[in-house]
């Protein structure tokens, strides 16, 4: 099974990062732009906004 | 490692993880309760549950669902830096336990509100907020282990 595994797993490692790779990394990248934005524009975060 | 371990560490990384998921689903249906009920005593009860609930069952779940899942990767044919997937479920489990822990200190305040019957402060959506993040951070590393989605990553490649 691992062997299987690791021949399927190569060949597509020949192929450079795979497209699902890539757009989970966009996804999350315009995830933490967002988050960011919220933070600095969002008027406060956290516990210590209440005291 | 034997089989017999590495099933056993797989085992509880499955429970401890599932259950962590489950776990913050409870919490998001209690804060959306918190949020929205009209009695005083149900908001101050949601908000006094939450600090106990994170403490003793998200908390180690976390903990325990990272520290599982980095050693039986390691010892496993899939490596830990090897393939995208795993690469992937450590960075979500990292971030949501790192911001969990973080998290903490706002729920320890909104417990505190709510004993001293702090209704206004009570008011806002940023538990439902954050639980609602973590399932959806913890549904996306649960759907990776299970499709283990092709992919290896340069270091496997050296």
């Amino acid at each position: 099974m691992v062997d299987t595994m690791d021949r399927e797993q190569q060949s597509v490692s020949n192929e450079g990062m795979p497209r699902w790779v890539k757009v989970f990394l966009a996804v999350a990248l315009v995830v933490l732009v967002l988050v960011v934005v919220l933070l600095v524009f969002g008027g406060g975060h956290g516990p210590s906004r209440h005291g | 490692m034997t089989p017999g371990f590495r099933k056993a560490l797989l085992t509880t990384h499955v429970v401890v993880s599932v259950g962590w998921l489950g776990a913050v689903a409870a919490v998001l249906a209690v804060a959306i309760v918190g949020l929205v009920a009209d009695g005083e005593e149900t908001v101050r009860g949601a908000y006094l549950v939450l600090e106990p609930a994170a403490w003793f069952v998200l908390v180690p779940f976390a903990l325990a669902s990272l520290l599982t899942g980095i050693v039986q990767s390691l010892a496993g044919p899939w490596g830990l830096f090897r393939h995208y997937w795993v690469l992937f479920k450590l960075a979500i489990n990292v971030l949501a336990t790192v911001v969990l822990l973080a998290y903490t200190q706002t729920l320890d305040f909104l417990a505190h509100e709510a004993a001293a019957g702090a209704l206004e402060e009570l008011r806002t959506p940023s538990v439902v907020i954050h639980a609602s993040a973590a399932l959806v951070l913890l549904l996306v590393a649960t759907t990776l282990a299970v499709v283990k989605p092709r992919g290896r990553t340069p270091w496997a490649r050296r």
